[in-house]
């Protein structure tokens, strides 16, 4: 795959003893929107540090369009940066900020001017072009950080934390402004973020790093539906766990006793008798309906009991905590459009749809 | 991930980024050879024997110093300056008079400093600014020029004593002028503005809320002063005593002008070796021992800056 | 405590507030302004008034020696100033940006030393290295003289500000293409010229106001002012020196109430 834009070739970098970035290697396509997703401290700054060029590798490549690039400066690549802090020069105006990069390339001053105005019209901001950035708004001066780094035309931008500084409405409408206008120019983006809401929103592809080192890389979707593994199912969304043991094998079919006593069959039979298992389950995909009569604990093929131990109403949909058995706590999702409004205190059966559960590593 | 300032990062002190260092280097230079080599210096001719010629001393070594030389010049070392300074009373009074002055006028100035710091930083935020830089102002006219202002104030005919008699106060003038307590209001005149400073913006970065929180609590203003506002402002007033105390013990034109021929400062007592009396040695071997006075409250003072520095008030 | 009780109390403490500034600018200022009232006195004495009279301002302007003696001060000011604030920015610039060097515990001393150093030592100290230098004292030694000093005031108004600098700013630069000699003269430098200025300003100031160290340091033919109003003030207090006086703290209040006004329409202009 020679057409990669970004190519990270087993990446290490130390600190003292810590490693802050562990054999890291990735790709970034041309035009792809992709997402480096992590808790704070998994490395994922430093590894975008480690591609702008502030920082240099102690092992591996960073290769940038077929060019190794590892031990060039910040300022020979060809990689832009949207800073978390904006960083926009104070004491220059709109127009003297975004043309500065230009300016550093020995850009012919007629040229500037026009690649100026286009993108102060690309990021909706014309005729702010002479403030200064103390006059702007917080949503001004980040899209003004976003044309500063974009009018270099770089191979691959990067974006740190794009939305940390915004409010929660304004994150909502930025975040289709910056997918419009990546699709717009067919720049690759690479997007630093700890917010899972702000990666799978975006990114085409995205990485899931923890402790330097990356757990998994794909699709949203498939990173959602098949995390692989326990830190990625609960970092990616909320999951519930269950633990399990295979209780009988047929001709397809692998049937297993949850440690609430409840009983599922998978349509798999990769599993061995006696297997210790772990389930995940989103909430979402955990049915619940109202028990009628029945008001005692149990089990059976069809769903086990459970007691509604907190609900929080959110509008469009309804999470609910549930006792189980064994007193465990699992979450689930009601949609609120299907009638029944649930209650604390009330009793309910719980059935969990094999075909959504997910098997991993015990 | 933390917001990045420009000190730190460990990986860019391992860069050794050479094109930096000149900007380190070539200051450490001029330092080296208008700072430290002087000081050498000072310590050299202390050592030395006072001639009457110029330049009036016997140098034990030279600049382009050779070994040979050094080791016959060996014998040419004299302590000379540094007996004269312990057996002659006046030196040993100098500094013992110096220090006291200076702490004289050191704790005049925190009682005059500290109720005016603190009614400035309760004036309305509005006015603050302009006040304050009232306060500050006078620092930057011309000390000669204050200290001579106070000379028509206080002498036997001066403005403070027509005052005083006309009032009644007094039946005949006082005589201030040229004596020790001339040289201390002058100090505390001249040194005020360092003694404010410190201590206005101690109190004046203190959390407003404090305050509100101790009467919530159930402080009188009178005892939130005392356990709030006041212990979170010592570190101003130790750096504002410091800054007063450390350049009034070596003052030179205080005592010259509002002193007379009873009060002796050291560093008056150094000006006049050198200039008038031409004992060179003496002159340095008071200087070593008048900075061996002052290393203590000097270091103490680089401390407090420092902390102050890191705990980043 | 009742209502009434609180509010006379809040009364009493603003009061007595509104009293010890009143008590403490008397005492800041009076002495300045008898010394101006004075300086129109008509008669030679400096503490009865005699009528009014500018004559000891006419004296002042045809006093040759006087006038070489602003000439000198403004000369040594200007120059050291800015040998100062070039050495003291550099200084700062690299204690800021360098946080571990050979000797920078030694540098760091050295550059804070001075700033409470008793001004009879330093004096001595450098006229000392003149002298084994065997360099002729005059206006060059003195300027020396005073950038050596000043430099440590700039330094430390200076490196606060590189040390506060937002990192980020010096990485975008660069990462705009910017290499570190273009980045610090378009970003960095900018950045601090505000502290910068206030530096050269104190520089310009000490050296103005200094009497000691210039004492030590000059040669003939080089006296500053304050030396000779130091010498005129040895032989007596005269109406003359009030006018003097008068001219520098009128120059002096002009300059603070003109940078006062300049930095409230910036700071206007910035919101």
């Amino acid at each position: 795959m020679s057409d990669a834009i970004l190519r990270l070739t087993s990446i290490s970098k130390y600190f003292g003893t810590v490693r802050a970035v562990d054999d890291v290697s990735l790709e970034v396509k041309p035009g792809e929107f992709f997402a480096l997703l992590g808790p704070s401290g998994c490395g994922k700054t430093s590894l975008m540090r480690l591609i702008a060029g502030f920082e240099q590798a102690d092992q591996g490549q960073v290769i940038i369009d077929g060019q190794d690039v590892s031990h060039l400066p910040a300022y020979r690549r060809q990689v832009n940066m949207m800073f978390q802090s904006y960083a926009l020069f104070p004491h220059m105006s709109v127009e003297r900020n975004i043309a500065f990069g230009l300016v550093q390339d020995g850009v012919s001053k007629a040229e500037i001017a026009n690649r100026v105005s286009d993108i102060l019209d690309l990021v909706q901001l014309s005729g702010l072009g002479h403030r200064k950035p103390q006059q702007l708004s917080g949503g001004q001066k980040q899209r003004v950080a976003l044309a500063r780094a974009l009018v270099k035309r770089p191979r691959l931008l990067l974006l740190d934390e794009p939305l940390a500084a915004l409010d929660r409405k304004l994150r909502e409408e930025t975040q289709f402004e910056l997918m419009r206008i990546q699709r717009e120019l067919g720049t690759s983006f690479m997007l630093v973020t700890h917010d899972q809401d702000e990666a799978m929103g975006m990114a085409q592809r995205m990485a899931v790093m923890r402790a330097g080192r990356i757990e998994q890389i794909g699709s949203p979707r498939e990173i959602y539906d098949q995390p692989a593994n326990d830190f990625v199912a609960s970092f990616i969304g909320k999951v519930n766990f269950f633990e399990a043991q295979v209780s009988a094998l047929a001709v397809g079919q692998t049937s297993l006793r949850l440690s609430n006593g409840a009983e599922i069959t998978l349509a798999s039979s990769a599993y061995a008798l006696g297997q210790r298992l772990r389930l995940a389950l989103r909430p979402e995909d955990v049915r619940v309906r109202t028990t009628r009569g029945a008001a005692e604990f149990g089990s059976g093929p069809s769903g086990f009991a459970a007691l509604v131990q907190d609900s929080v109403f959110l509008g469009e949909r309804q999470v609910l905590r549930l006792q189980l058995a064994d007193g465990a706590l699992i979450e689930a999702v009601h949609i609120s459009t299907q009638g029944v409004a649930y209650e604390r205190g009330m009793q309910v059966e719980v059935t969990l749809p094999p075909d959504r559960v997910r098997v991993l590593p015990a | 991930m933390s917001a990045n300032r420009m000190s730190s990062t460990p990986q860019e002190q391992a860069q050794a980024p050479k094109r930096r260092l000149w900007a380190i280097y070539a200051p450490m230079l001029w330092m080296l050879i208008f700072f430290a080599l002087p000081f050498l210096l000072v310590v050299k001719i202390s050592l030395s024997q006072t001639v009457l010629a110029r330049p009036p001393y016997v140098p034990v070594f030279d600049l382009p110093l050779e070994w040979s030389d050094f080791l016959d010049r060996l014998g040419l070392f004299s302590f000379e300056a540094y007996q004269g300074l312990f057996n002659d009373p006046l030196y040993l009074d100098a500094y013992l008079s110096s220090v006291r002055v200076a702490g004289l006028s050191t704790l005049v100035c925190m009682l005059i400093a500290y109720p005016f710091a603190l009614s400035l930083t309760r004036v309305h935020p509005n006015w603050r600014p302009f006040f304050f830089g009232l306060a500050i102002a006078p620092f930057c006219t011309s000390f000669l020029i204050r200290v001579y202002a106070w000379i028509a104030i206080l002498k036997d005919e001066g403005f403070l004593n027509h005052l005083l008699l006309w009032l009644g106060v007094i039946e005949a003038p006082l005589q201030i002028f040229a004596t020790d307590s001339a040289v201390l209001i002058g100090i505390v005149y001249s040194y005020l503005p360092f003694m404010i400073l410190p201590i206005y913006v101690a109190i004046e970065r203190q959390d407003q809320s404090l305050l509100e929180a101790a009467a919530d609590l159930g402080a009188s203003p009178w005892s939130a002063f005392w356990r709030v506002t006041f212990p979170l402002s010592l570190p101003g007033v130790i750096a504002g005593a410091l800054l007063v105390f450390i350049p009034a013990i070596g003052e030179f034109v205080i005592p010259d002008l509002l002193g007379g021929s009873q009060t002796l400062m050291i560093g008056h007592t150094i000006w006049v070796d050198f200039f008038d009396n031409r004992d060179w040695p003496s002159a340095a071997a008071a200087a070593v021992l008048l900075l061996a006075l002052l290393l203590v409250p000097i270091w103490a003072y680089e401390r407090l800056q420092s902390t102050i520095a890191s705990e980043g008030l | 405590m009742s209502a009434p009780a609180r509010l006379s109390s809040r009364f009493a403490h603003r009061y007595a507030h509104r009293l010890v500034l009143l008590a403490g600018f008397g005492f800041l200022y009076v002495p300045i302004i008898l010394l101006i009232i004075f300086s129109f006195n008509e008669s030679r004495l400096v503490t009865v008034w005699a009528g009014f009279s500018t004559r000891w301002y006419g004296a002042l302007f045809k006093n040759e020696q006087m006038l070489s003696s602003v000439w000198n001060s403004l000369v040594l000011a200007l120059a050291s100033a800015s040998l100062a604030t070039i050495l003291g920015t550099l200084a700062a610039y690299g204690l800021a940006r360098t946080p571990r060097f050979k000797g920078r515990m030694i540098f760091a001393a050295m550059i804070y030393a001075p700033l409470v150093m008793p001004e009879v030592i330093s004096g001595l100290a450098l006229l000392l290295l003149f002298v084994a230098l065997d360099l002729d004292r005059g206006l060059p030694t003195m300027i020396m003289a005073h950038a050596s000093i000043g430099m440590c005031f700039v330094t430390v108004v200076v490196q606060p500000r590189f040390m506060a600098m937002d990192r980020s700013l010096i990485e975008a630069a660069m990462d705009l293409g910017a290499t570190p000699l273009s980045t610090f003269f378009s970003i960095t430098l900018p950045l601090a010229f505000p502290a910068i200025q206030s530096g050269f300003l104190l520089a310009m100031m000490l050296s103005l106001d200094d009497l000691v160290i210039a004492s030590f340091t000059s040669g003939p033919g080089s006296t500053t002012l304050p030396m000779r109003i130091y010498s005129q003030v040895r032989l007596g207090v005269t109406p003359e020196v009030n006018a003097i006086s008068a001219l520098l703290i009128g120059v002096i209040a002009f300059a603070l109430l003109a940078g006062a006004l300049l930095r409230r329409r910036t700071h206007a202009h910035a919101h």
